[in-house]
Parts: structure tokens; sequence; C-alpha cells
């Protein structure tokens, strides 16, 4: 069907209608530009409020900061502050919805990352947190963008060996490394996780830069001693862990045990390189003296148990070299073995039979350790 | 060279004045949202759970005042709007009065910002209506496309309301026209963008909801999507049940409670308020909560409850607002219920609770509203979220269905019957089997001849048959037709030895399809005898023929009678 023209008059009418939406428009502009306005004032007080509230009551908080949003709904921070109070107030699951809200408009934002990243940790999801973490790392960051993404590593490695994965923990660790300000706290407590993770050796020249920071520092020297003492590095470890000492470090019994042993076991290893034979022969003895004071405090209880029986064993072995002239033994060298064998099976003898270690019994079971020598 | 001058014809007066009609519509719709806005900051505050006695006061005062100007001012206020619309489509030209525009923005503004229980979507959609009749009467429309104005203004204000133009689209195609006119459907388009464009402009373009991001956890999740319908389709039930039952009830009281019927569901809502502040008001704040799981599945389940009899009691008592916001209120808050308990049942292959309170939006509302197709994309243009289409269709299909079962009048033809008004009902129609051609046609065997056989020949061979036409293939694609009395004419004439090709009369195109409607068949056969029905990829393949006696045939049948509409 074909429709009749329309006349000028309709075209009048029409420009009216379009002209008239103007004097609408401004109309409806004024009255948004004041609805926009209350709503955002509406929005800062009531989100000023949530703050106020959220170190008192963090589930006031949240009321507050949930009347804030419905005010402005758009606004990712207010979101976040809202997660962060729901988190507060023991609703991480709450939380974690709206985290997911921005997450989704922002996925590579890095603080809205790290909520999330810490929330699946606390709900056991290790591969999931990871997976955060990472993202807040590789992140992005409004302010002071290289500390948070280091501590949020930081975080990330102390999650994996907290769960026993110490491989994975490693990789985030070394990955710091290289990136670590001149902060001996910091330097020292990655490598004490690096410790834990089981990289001692690239723990060393951390604990050695903080030294070189804060010379006083006892905690590094401290742990330094230790893994020094386990690399067998005994002049080292007892240097660092008689300056930790100096320095204030309350070293532990086992710390304190290292300390003494880590001087004595140079003294007393008959089987450290380049000695004279007689003086090998002088250290076995030595040590065969440490032994029977050992198996002398040695309480096995029947006389029939076996422990009993090891125990008068081991002495009559003992007594039996400790009557052999000097010269006897200086002419045979495989009695002089004999005796570091017998001396290293004395030593192995459990705590609960004979006593607490002395430091130099601890030194020769080090000894027995560091030369595989059998303790059967 | 001599160019035709451009002649601006109605049907491009329609097409602007569409554009013009959505700008209005936009216009008037983000001065609704304020105005409500606005209300509800004086009368209860600015706080989310206002205080007592401020929550039981306001929205009582606040209804007596409805109540006076809805019974003295503005009675074509009362209710949703949508049936309003329907009836300016199919019974008043497309008139709808400034003054129900007028009264419809204040009551309903009044009413939501005071805590009833209703939505600023319908109210949205009439004020579009409204608007939008104005502008075709201001414009001098013929009265064919003043009649189509209302749904024009209609989706126009529905998608200003939802921010979500394709919906508005769909649901006044869907609800309130009931057909795909080619006509119409460019200006619906245009308003709903134009409106939502000038919406946006104003508001910003944000989402209706905010969802977190959605994934399916495990397939098995869709199943409790179905028992989601299921369980949605139960409770749309229940909620038509009570529409049905108490709205005629409340109406045929006497009419100084008219006056006082908001005022008494206000006090209902304002003390339920007092324990549950969710319920007041459209609700959207407290959907944006519930897609955040900030409530346990029992609260939320409470909450789908009593969101369904405050709405009961406030639409009810002819309160005007709308209903798409309460529907998607008790949505969401079942949605989230049915995640709750998933989640104790099977925590691993339990998805995240935004998407089963966004599903069962849809749910509620493929459930109570009925319209299928706007209820999927609805969530979908809603969201923002595609991947969510799957579990939305799963759960709507399931719902309507179990709703439709056991309460086989929808919403809108409800509400339109209890107001004596016999609107079309849009479901009913799509329920309305359509007759095709092949339903009608007769099978050609047997009238079938060949252009090369003799009428001898053909005598014989309709001596072996009852029926009174046959046909006859001729040259290209034409098919002739000729009758058992022009035979015999020709017989007794001498020509029994001519080619029955050249006897045949040519019957002029066009042919009819098997798949063609009947009411296609009727204008086709006009006062022709017989129509033959061919194949549409071989015109020369006879599949059958329709004579008007087949199509009066059909129409006669009592399956056809059955689709004539059911009782309430």
């Amino acid at each position: 069907m074909s429709l009749p023209p329309f006349t000028g008059d309709a075209r009048f009418r029409l420009a009216v209608l379009i002209v008239g939406i103007i004097p609408a428009f401004a109309l409806t502009l004024m009255l948004v530009g004041r609805y926009k306005a209350q709503r955002i004032q509406f929005a800062r007080e009531w989100t000023e409020r949530g703050e106020r509230d959220l170190a008192r009551s963090p589930r006031l908080a949240v009321a507050d900061f949930e009347t804030a949003l419905a005010y402005g709904p758009d606004d990712a921070s207010r979101r976040l502050r809202l997660a962060e109070a729901l988190i507060a107030a023991g609703s991480p699951h709450e939380a974690r919805a709206h985290l997911l809200t921005l997450w989704a408009q922002e996925p590579g934002d890095g603080p809205l990352n790290l909520d999330l990243a810490r929330l699946a940790a606390a709900e056991g999801d290790v591969a999931e947190a990871t997976r955060y973490y990472h993202a807040a790392i590789d992140g992005a960051w409004e302010t002071r963008g290289t500390s948070a993404r280091r501590a949020a590593r930081l975080e990330l490695a102390r999650l994996l060996l907290q769960k026993n994965q110490p491989v994975r923990a490693q990789a985030e660790l070394i990955a710091l490394i290289d990136d670590l300000p001149p902060d001996p706290g910091l330097i020292t407590e990655v490598g004490r996780m690096l410790v834990e993770a089981g990289a001692e050796s690239r723990a060393i020249p951390l604990f050695e830069r903080t030294l070189a920071l804060a010379p006083k520092n006892a905690l590094a020297a401290q742990l330094e001693g230790e893994v020094q003492y386990r690399a067998r590095r005994y002049q080292a470890a007892h240097r660092l862990l008689t300056q930790a000492a100096r320095n204030g470090a309350a070293l532990s019994d086992d710390d304190e045990r290292m300390r003494v042993a880590s001087a004595r076991i140079p003294e007393l290893d008959p089987l450290a390189e380049r000695l004279t034979a007689r003086e090998r022969m002088n250290r076995a003895l030595d040590g065969l003296a440490i032994g029977r004071l050992r198996l002398a405090r040695c309480r096995p209880g029947a006389a029939d148990s076996p422990e009993s029986l090891q125990v008068a064993a081991l002495a009559q072995q003992a007594d039996a070299f400790g009557k052999l002239s000097r010269r006897a033994l200086a002419r045979d060298p495989d009695q002089i073995t004999a005796l570091i064998g017998l001396t290293a099976q004395i030593e192995a003898l459990p705590d609960s039979l004979c006593g607490p270690d002395g430091a130099d019994d601890h030194a020769l079971q080090q000894i027995a350790a560091d030369h595989q020598l059998p303790t059967r | 060279m001599n160019r035709r001058p451009y002649r601006l014809t109605e049907e491009h007066i329609f097409l602007v004045l569409a554009v013009v009609i959505g700008i209005y519509s936009g216009l008037a719709v983000a001065c609704f949202r304020i105005s409500i806005e606005w209300l509800r900051l004086r009368a209860l505050g600015s706080s989310l759970v206002p205080a007592f006695p401020r929550i039981v006061i306001v929205p009582a005062v606040a209804g007596l005042v409805i109540g006076g100007l809805v019974v003295r001012v503005f009675p074509g206020a009362r209710g949703s709007g949508v049936n309003q619309t329907k009836a300016a489509l199919y019974i008043y030209d497309g008139y709808v009065s400034f003054r129900t525009v007028v009264g419809k923005f204040l009551t309903s503004a009044l009413a939501i910002g005071s805590g009833q229980s209703l939505g600023p979507e319908d109210p949205s959609l009439q004020i579009g209506a409204g608007l939008a009749s104005a502008l075709g009467r201001r414009m001098r429309l013929s009265r064919a496309r003043l009649r189509y104005i209302a749904p024009v203004g209609a989706a126009a204000g529905l998608a200003a309301a939802f921010n979500a133009p394709i919906t508005a689209v769909l649901f006044v195609i869907e609800e309130v026209i009931g057909r795909w006119t080619a006509g119409v459907l460019g200006a619906v388009v245009l308003a709903a963008v134009s409106s939502v464009v000038t919406e946006q402009w104003f508001l910003g373009d944000q989402p209706l909801f905010r969802v977190p991001p959605y994934h399916l956890e495990h397939a098995s999740e869709l199943l409790a999507y179905a028992a989601m319908g299921l369980i949605g389709g139960g409770v749309s039930i229940l909620f038509l049940k009570l529409i049905a039952t108490l709205r005629p009830r409340l109406r045929g009281l006497a009419p100084w409670t008219w006056y006082v019927q908001p005022a008494i569901a206000g006090l209902v809502i304002g003390v339920i308020g007092l324990r549950f502040p969710q319920v007041m008001g459209a609700g959207y704040d407290y959907i944006d909560q519930a897609m955040h799981d900030q409530f346990g599945w029992r609260l939320l389940a409470a909450l789908c409850l009593i969101k369904l009899l405050s709405t009961t009691a406030s639409f009810v008592t002819g309160t005007p607002g709308g209903l798409f916001a309460p529907t998607l209120f008790m949505g969401a808050m079942l949605g989230g219920a049915v995640c709750g308990l998933e989640r104790l049942i099977a925590p691993q292959a339990t998805g995240p609770i935004g998407a089963y309170a966004l599903v069962g939006m849809g749910t509620m509302f493929a459930g109570i509203l009925r319209a299928p197709m706007t209820s999927v994309f609805m969530i979908v243009e809603a969201s923002g979220n595609y991947t969510i289409i799957l579990p939305v269709m799963i759960s709507n299909t399931v719902a309507y269905l179990v709703s439709r079962q056991f309460q086989p009048v929808a919403m809108f033809d409800l509400l339109s019957r209890q107001d004596g008004t016999d609107l079309p009902s849009m479901e009913e129609e799509r329920e309305v089997t359509l007759h095709s051609v092949e339903d009608a046609m007769r099978s050609a065997e047997g009238a079938l001849l060949r252009a090369e056989e003799s009428v001898d020949t053909g005598i014989a061979r309709a001596a072996q048959v009852s029926t009174d036409y046959f046909l006859v293939p001729l040259e290209d694609g034409v098919w002739g037709g000729v009758s058992r009395a022009d035979l015999t004419r020709l017989q007794k004439d001498g020509q029994g030895a001519s080619a029955l090709g050249s006897a045949a009369v040519p019957i002029a195109r066009p042919y009819l399809y098997q798949d063609q409607s009947i009411g296609v068949a009727l204008s086709v056969l006009r006062d022709r005898p017989f129509v033959p029905v061919v194949h549409r990829a071989n015109p020369r393949r006879l599949m059958g023929m329709v004579a008007a006696d087949d199509v009066l045939r059909i129409y006669r049948s009592p399956s056809t009678d059955s689709n004539a509409g059911s009782g309430i």
C-alpha cells in the first residue's frame, strides 16, 4: 500500500517534537546531575562510616559498605573494601563472590588477585592460590608495585613450604634473590626459607650479604653457622655460631652443641687428611676415651636385655683396646681403624640408654657421619 | 537531470517518530527512576535497612495517598500496565490518556519508593506506551498506525527500564503484539534502541546485574538447574493462584475499601520489613547481594516466599507497580537457595551462586510471566554472559511447562479476564495448531492424467475413481485441469481421440506447497475449483490437490474448535 505524502503541517509538528527534546534533555540533565551528586555523597558517607566501623566491628562495616555499594555499585575499590570487611568479619566465602566479580572486570589487578590467592590458600586450594599469587605478582599495582609483588611471591613461597612443596617454593625464592632490596631482615628471611626449602647452598650468599650489610645480625650468623656446620665447614660454623652468640642470639641446645662440636671436630677427627700416623693414633685414643666415658654413663637395665649385652660387649672391646700399648697400636694401622670404628659404635648408642650427648660425643657422632663409619 | 522531490510518507514519519518516542521514553524513565530513589530517600532514609518506626509507618501512609489517587484521580494507573498497553492496541486504537501516564509515574514512584513490593519496569512500559500514544495523536497518525504506536512506546519504556533493548523488543513482540509484524518491528527496534541510548547517556551503560564469572562446574549441575525449574514452576503456580484468588475478591469488596487496601498492604509489608527489609521496594540491591553469596540458603528460600507474599499483598490491592522486579527477586533468591542446597549435597559439582541466582531469575520469569523467549534472552542480555544460556534454557523450559500444566491461564491473560476485557492471549495463540495445506489436501492418486493420452483413455481411467477433477502436466511445469464433465462433453463432441494436453485448461500460477497455511490456500484458491499442490524443488511433481471444500473441512473439524481458548 502506498502511503500518502505528509503535509507541511505534519513536518512542522514533527519538527516541534524534535525541538522539544532539547528542553526535556536539559531538565533531565539537571535532575540526573543532582541525583548522581546525591548518590556519590551517600556512597562516600557510607564508605567513610565503613572505614570507621571496620576497626571496631567488621560486621557493622560490612553493612556500611553494602549500603555504600548500593549507591555506587560500579566503584571497584568500594567492592574490594566490602570484600575485605567480609574477610575481617569471618565471611571469606561471601567475600570471594565480590572479589570474583571484580576479577571478571579486572583480571590483572594485583591487590585483587592477592586477596583471592589468600582466600584460596585459607581454603587449602594450593593450585588456585598459586594461580592467583602468580597473577598478583604479574598484575598491576597502583603504588609500590615492586615491594607488593615481592611480598606476594614471599607469601606464595611460605604457603608452598607450609604445604610441603619445597621444590616449587625454591623456584619462587630463587626468582626473588636478584630482586631483593638491601633489607637485612628480608634477605635473612629469604635465606631462612631457602634453607627450609632445601637450597642451603643458595642461602649462604644471602646470609653473607646480610652480614655485610649488618655485621651484628645475630640471626643471619646463626643460620649461616648451622648451614656451614651441615656443610662440614666446621671452622666457619664455629666462627659464625660464636659470633651469633656474641651478638645476642639465643642459641638453642642444638646450636650450642654445634658451636662447641664445630670447634672439637677438627681436633678429634682421626680420619682428617694430612695427619701423621702418630697424630691419627692419638686422636683415635682420645676418641675412645670419650667413648668409654659415655659407656660409663650407660644404664642398660636388666642384665640379660639386648641393650645390656650390647653395652657389655662394647665395654669389653674398649677395655681390650685400652690394654694395648701405644707402640703396639702404632705398629698396626688396622687396630687404629678398628678402634675408630668401635668409638663410632659407642657414640651411636641411643641417648635413652646412655643419657644426653656432650659436645665431644656430638663431635664424634658428626665425625662418624662425615666418614660414613659403620655404627653396628 | 530532473530529480524527483523526496516525499515524506507516513511510513517515514512513523519510523522517525519511533526514534523520537524512544528518546522521550528514555528521558521519562530516567526521571521515573530518579523519582523513586528521591522518594525512597525522603521517606525511608539512605540506609538499606530503614529504621523503626519509619519502616512501618511510611508504606502505610503512602498507601493511603496512593489509594486516594488511584480511586479518585488516576484510575488508569492501577496494576502493572502491560494489559493496559495491550488494551490500547486491541481495544482503544492506540489510545492511552496522558493523565494515565502522569498518574502511573506519580503513584508507582510513590509506591515503590515507600517500600511496596513492586518494580518499576511495567510502569515504565506503560509510561512509554502513553507517551507514544500522546505523540502519535499529536502527529495525527492514521488509525492503523496509531494502533501500533503504544507497543512501540512500550518497548522503549521497558528497554530503558531494563537497560536491555533485545529483552524489551522480544517482550513486546511476544506478549503485547503477539506476532512478528514487519511493519512494526522496525519501529519497535528503533524506539527501544534510542531509549536505551538516551537512558545510558544519563545513567550509564552498566548491565542491570553484576554477575561473578560463570562456568559449568560439572555436567551434573544441569540436573540441579532442571530441579530449579521444577521448584520455580511450583512457586510460580503458587503466586499465580494467589493472584487469581485474592485479586477478584479484594476488588469485589465495598468500593470504600479500595482507598485503604494499598495502605493495609503497606502496613503488612512494613511489619515484614522489620525482620526482612530485603523484600521492600524493587530489591535490586539485594539481588546483587544474593548473587554475591551474602545470604545462607535458608534465608534465601525464606526471602523467596516472603517476597511472594508481600508482592501478592501489594499487587492484589491495586497498588500501581510492576511484577518484573519482584519476579526477578524471587528467582534470584530461589536460585541462590538451590545453589546452597546443592553445595550441601555435592560441593565439588556446584558452580558459583551468581549463576544460580541469574538462572533462577529467568526461571521465575518464565514460570510467572510466561514469556519463554524473553526470559532466556533477558538473562543473557542483563548479565552480558552468553555461556549461561544452556542452564537458563533448561530451567526456564521446565518452569514454563510446569506452570502451564497446572495454571493454564498466563498472568496477563488472567488479569485481563479478571478486569473484564477480552484481550487476545498470546500464549493461547502460540498454542493454536496452525493447519497447513498438507492437512487439507486430497491425494492426487487417480486424478493424474497424462497429456499425451486421449480423451477416451482419460474417461476410461476416470471411471475407476470417484474424483471429479483431473490434473494434466503441461509444458514448463504448468498444470492443466479438466473435469469429468468436460471429458464427457469432449467425447460427445467427437473429440475422443484428441490429446488430453490440448483439452486441459492451464491452471494459472501460483500453486500451493504442502507446508503453506490453509489461510494461504484460501487466498490462492479464490474462485478456482481446485489448485494443485506441488513439490517445492520440482514443480512437475504433484503432491496432491486442494479444493475450497477441503479447507472448510479442516475448519469444521472438532480439533480446530478445541484451539479456541480456555477458561481461567
